[in-house]
């Protein structure tokens, strides 16, 4: 097992022992598969189909995307970095036949395939609660919901790769998810007062998904951002592990 | 009688300038090598720095013939390493956290990790959470983990900090016997200066961020001194001695 692999599983563990991911990933069905169900009694209370089935799973990823995941990414980033320097527990990797870049790296692949993850997790619950909801369902629908949710991915894992950078700066996980937590609110708050600043922020794109779904989609744009995100991806990784491998402990 | 350990001009000062200066020293397969001083003498930043945990401003570190900087997987391949408190993730169990550790050392039988817990005496709490631990049993858990991947080489940083006698005296042995049967080299830091006589077969005297002796223990003491502490005061006062003179 090369040593990457082995702390990306090492990773994976020390996140599925945490009592708030276990917590997150429940609350992550329950939202979906509960405000499924509200909505459709809702609905049929008032005799209305404002929300149809079709269009439950997209509805629900925008809510996702802007307020629930990128706590989690923020947490999970803090968690990682800051929490482990503020224990002390990062010696322990640090001092094994490892270098920094893999454990930057296997930290970082980690956290996207735990992002990856409440996606998945998300796209089931709300498929389950679309059925509870009026409106035909088409394969059309479907196709469009793994499409949506796998496109949310990227300015997901964008966000958690400047979560990462961030975390570099704090010792302690408190520090790091306030901060970016604060950061986070700033960008989207000042997106509706400098509009076109705000096309230079990723936080700006986490509703990326919607391009996807336009009849006929937005090639140029859809493509323009994809490739915003990505550099800004490649430019945060960069900078977050010049840090990290400066770190003294 | 191969090097394992080299340490060539090792200096790293810190803000409030202190720090290590012009460190210089090999350690040969075989060896027990105590790295004694005083508190804030230098050993835990000259310790960190080959484990690649700091970084010197001058001076290498070459462990198996590797530079630590410079080739940081190669170096630590065959080191165990516990410097200054054993950490380890208390959320977990004991038993958890070494198989997470054995997962960077492919050819280590699954054994192994009953083995290190026997080794240290904690195989009835291995299911336990750290954080339930004492202070004692989690340095017998971050020992355990250093010699886990069966290291040729043992960095130990005061490995018997906070420990009562009777793990003070369960840890020696263990480091005797692993140097007794397994050969395994150790470099182990202390400013017990009783723990250093029985365990170490060589010296470096740490003060103030230099080396002022170092040697094979007999050699060192040679007759004159009857004890490590008599010899480590000695030193010290020539020490003064020679920077009043200049």
């Amino acid at each position: 097992m090369s040593s990457l692999f082995a702390n990306v599983l090492n990773e994976l563990s020390k996140i599925a022992y945490r009592k708030k991911t276990w917590f997150f990933l429940a609350a992550t069905l329950l939202l979906s598969i509960g405000g499924g169900l509200l909505l459709a009694n809702a609905q049929s209370g008032f005799g209305i189909g404002a929300v149809t089935s079709g269009d439950y799973p997209i509805k629900l990823l925008g809510l996702f995307t802007v307020f629930f995941l990128p706590l989690f990414v923020f947490m999970g980033a803090a968690d990682l970095f800051s929490g482990e320097q503020g224990d002390r527990t990062m010696k322990i990797l640090l001092t094994r036949p490892l270098s920094r870049f893999k454990v930057f790296a296997s930290k970082q692949i980690s956290l996207c395939l735990v992002i990856a993850a409440y996606l998945i997790l998300a796209l089931v619950g709300s498929a389950i609660a679309s059925l509870f909801l009026s409106g035909g369902l088409t394969p059309n629908a479907v196709l469009d919901w793994a499409v949506a949710y796998g496109a949310a991915f990227v300015p997901l894992a964008a966000l958690s790769f400047i979560a990462v950078f961030l975390a570099q700066f704090f010792s302690t996980a408190s520090g790091a998810l306030t901060v970016s937590l604060l950061l986070y609110v700033a960008a989207k708050a000042g997106a509706l007062f400098f509009p076109q600043a705000s096309s230079y922020s990723p936080a700006t794109y986490l509703d990326w998904h919607t391009l996807w779904l336009g009849n006929p989609m937005a090639m140029g744009q859809t493509l323009n951002v994809f490739m915003f995100l990505v550099a800004c991806s490649i430019l945060f990784f960069t900078a977050g592990f010049y840090f990290f491998d400066k770190k003294e402990l | 009688m191969d090097t394992i350990v080299e340490i060539e001009g090792l200096t790293k000062t810190f803000r409030n300038r202190r720090g290590i200066r012009d460190i210089s020293l090999s350690v040969r397969r075989g060896d027990v090598y105590g790295f004694f001083g005083p508190n804030g003498a230098g050993k835990t930043t000259v310790m960190k720095i080959m484990a690649g945990l700091s970084r010197a401003d001058r001076g290498k570190v070459r462990l198996f013939g590797h530079d630590v900087a410079a080739n940081y997987e190669q170096a630590m391949a065959k080191v165990g390493v516990l410097i200054e408190t054993a950490e380890a993730y208390g959320y977990m169990s004991g038993r958890k956290n070494l198989e997470m550790a054995a997962r960077f050392y492919p050819g280590l039988p699954a054994s192994r990790v009953d083995e290190v817990l026997e080794l240290v005496g904690l195989s009835n709490v291995q299911r336990e959470r750290v954080d339930q631990y004492s202070l004692g049993m989690k340095q017998r858990l971050g020992l355990a983990a250093a010699v886990l991947s069966k290291p040729e080489l043992l960095v130990l940083d005061e490995p018997t900090n906070g420990l009562d006698i009777e793990g003070t005296v369960h840890i020696r042995e263990i480091i005797l016997r692993l140097a007794r049967e397994e050969r395994t080299t150790f470099f182990l830091s202390s400013h017990l200066v009783h723990e250093m006589e029985l365990m170490c077969n060589r010296i470096g005297i740490l003060h103030e961020g230099k080396l002022i002796r170092e040697g094979p223990r007999s050699e060192l003491l040679g007759g004159r001194f009857a004890t490590l502490e008599e010899l480590f005061l000695h030193e010290v006062r020539e020490e003064r001695r020679a920077i009043a003179h200049v």
